[in-house]
């Protein structure tokens, strides 16, 4: 057997891949930077015979004034959605890190319409009505430090924990070796679904208990990836994936599913006057306990509209399948964060000119 | 090198940013394919870097450094993607049925198929530098400051990322080889 040196195989290994990025990524990247306008930079370097002492000052000035105009001068913005300057006035009003770009900013409003939305959600009330994700409509509660990860997950900082809901129609008696052709329907009531995971292939259930969210029945079990389990043998590779149920409809598509070995789920399954919705918190083995403790909270806050119903299911088609990506909702919100993160800045101006 | 193009987009010129990004999307599509292993994400991670990079372009102070800054966002958005797992984004491989043409590089199917399981199991951070390492042939110090973390930092994870890598070849051997005995 001829002797081959293992960094040559591993550059040969990375030699294979994807060189080359389509048309249409550039035609979307071209659309985007229509809409998005760039971030105007401001800082004290631009004062050539500026002492330190005055840099400093200027900048602690800058941060005041900032804080000063997003407290009092701006008017807080109105009604779900409106979009909302960034609480973190340091961000724009400081010489920025280039390394560290700032992040488009999500006002409390609506979500789960457009699954290319992303972004570091400000701290407050959103609602879901898309029944692709809920059957009833809900408004939760998030805290400071959340992402919206696509377009209707809730993520920690470093998206090892994610809270989620979802309408489950389906699902694969076998969670690794999954197949289209091989679907249950998941019945209509908290306690059939969870029969169904509970049997299904593939995760380890914990036992299940009888738990309320927003004080509707409910059933709660955790769910686990065995840390051993291979799933890159599983279906869908190489590699394979675990996948625990398609969408609802109208097609099956996309999915929950991709959990890695040694993360859990813990699924609470509600029975809201007749409606069924399944609430997920996933958390990778090394979530943080404070990020898992946020998330129960996100649960806890969970708050249902059951005067309304949800409109038809409306899920857009998932951008990382059709290749084209990214649509402009978040850039949208944050150029216009932007704008008023501009006006903010003229504030401070004006503030400090008149001193 | 796209010094001018860079300085002409820094004042607003969505033209010169567009030939900008043709210029240098190829190489982040291969880096951040190559840290994804998903073509579908990869796509998505490079549109989504660009457009930042565009938000942010006139905070980059040194022009000449825009590949280097891009790289950074990059890999960023490498991580972001990767770590969303809410949907599916199969990525199906056709392998040739042909044989003898997988033989005929250094790869064999098999080794191909051990990295490739050795390499998902590695960390984010872990891919990103061996993809700056071998894929960028960028030196260490250079990797380290691409990525914005400690030359220590980058040397351990450039250390476990190979171990893992060659573990994984070695115990392919140690299999064919058992199953070589086996059969003389």
């Amino acid at each position: 057997m001829t002797a081959r040196r293992p960094d040559e195989l591993i550059d040969a290994f990375l030699e294979e891949g994807r060189d080359d990025l389509p048309d249409r990524v550039f035609d979307a990247v071209r659309g985007e930077i229509h809409r998005t306008r760039q971030r105007v930079v401001i800082g004290p370097w631009r004062e050539p015979h500026m002492s330190n002492l005055a840099k400093v000052a200027l900048a602690a000035a800058a941060v005041v004034a900032v804080l000063f105009g997003a407290s009092r001068l701006l008017p807080p913005a109105s009604g779900p959605g409106a979009i909302q300057p960034s609480p973190t006035p340091g961000q724009t009003a400081t010489p920025t890190d280039t390394a560290a770009p700032s992040v488009a900013f999500i006002s409390p409003g609506p979500l789960c319409e457009d699954l290319s939305m992303t972004g570091q959600l400000e701290p407050g009330t959103y609602s879901v009505s898309n029944a692709a994700w809920t059957q009833v409509p809900y408004t939760v509660e998030v805290p400071a430090g959340w992402t919206l990860v696509d377009g209707c997950g809730f993520g920690s900082t470093n998206s090892d924990v994610l809270v989620m809901t979802w309408n489950v129609s389906h699902v694969y008696p076998d969670a690794c070796q999954w197949d289209d052709n091989d679907v249950v329907a998941a019945g209509t009531t908290a306690a059939q679904l969870t029969d169904l995971l509970r049997s299904q292939t593939g995760r380890i259930p914990s036992a299940t208990t009888d738990v309320q969210v927003d004080g509707f029945a409910a059933k709660r079990t955790e769910f686990t990836v065995a840390p051993e389990m291979d799933t890159a043998s599983c279906n869908g590779g190489p590699p394979g994936f675990l996948r625990f149920w398609p969408n609802a409809g109208p097609d099956f598509n996309s999915g929950f599913c991709c959990s890695p070995a040694g993360s859990t789920d813990d699924i609470r399954i509600a029975d809201v006057n007749g409606q069924r919705v399944v609430v997920i918190i996933e958390r990778l083995s090394a979530a943080r306990p404070e990020d898992v403790a946020a998330a129960e909270a996100i649960v806890d806050s969970i708050t249902f509209d059951t005067t309304a119903a949800s409109p038809a299911p409306s899920r857009p088609a998932s951008p990382a399948l059709d290749g084209s990506a990214f649509g402009g909702t978040a850039a949208d919100y944050a150029a216009g964060s932007l704008r008023l993160q501009m006006e903010r800045i003229l504030v401070m101006f004006q503030l400090l000119r008149s001193r | 090198m796209h010094r001018e193009l860079v300085d002409r987009a820094k004042q607003g010129d969505e033209e010169a940013f567009d030939d900008l990004a043709r210029r240098v999307g190829d190489r982040c599509m291969g880096i951040a394919h190559r840290i994804l292993r998903d073509a579908h994400l990869a796509e998505d991670a490079v549109q989504a870097a660009l457009v930042v990079a565009w938000r942010e372009l006139r905070t980059l102070r040194d022009p000449d450094l825009f590949e280097p800054w891009l790289h950074r966002i990059l890999t960023n958005q490498c991580y972001a993607k990767a770590r969303r797992r809410t949907r599916w984004s199969g990525d199906i491989r056709l392998l040739s049925i042909d044989g003898s043409a997988q033989e005929q590089g250094i790869l064999t199917v098999n080794d191909r198929d051990q990295l490739e399981r050795a390499f998902r199991r590695l960390t984010l951070e872990q891919r990103a530098v061996i993809v700056f390492h071998h894929y960028l042939d960028l030196p260490l110090p250079d990797v380290a400051a691409r990525l914005g973390i400690p030359l220590g930092t980058a040397k351990s994870r450039l250390h476990h990322a190979r171990a893992a890598l060659r573990a994984s070849l070695e115990a392919d051997s140690r299999t064919t080889s058992n199953s070589q005995e086996r059969l003389a």
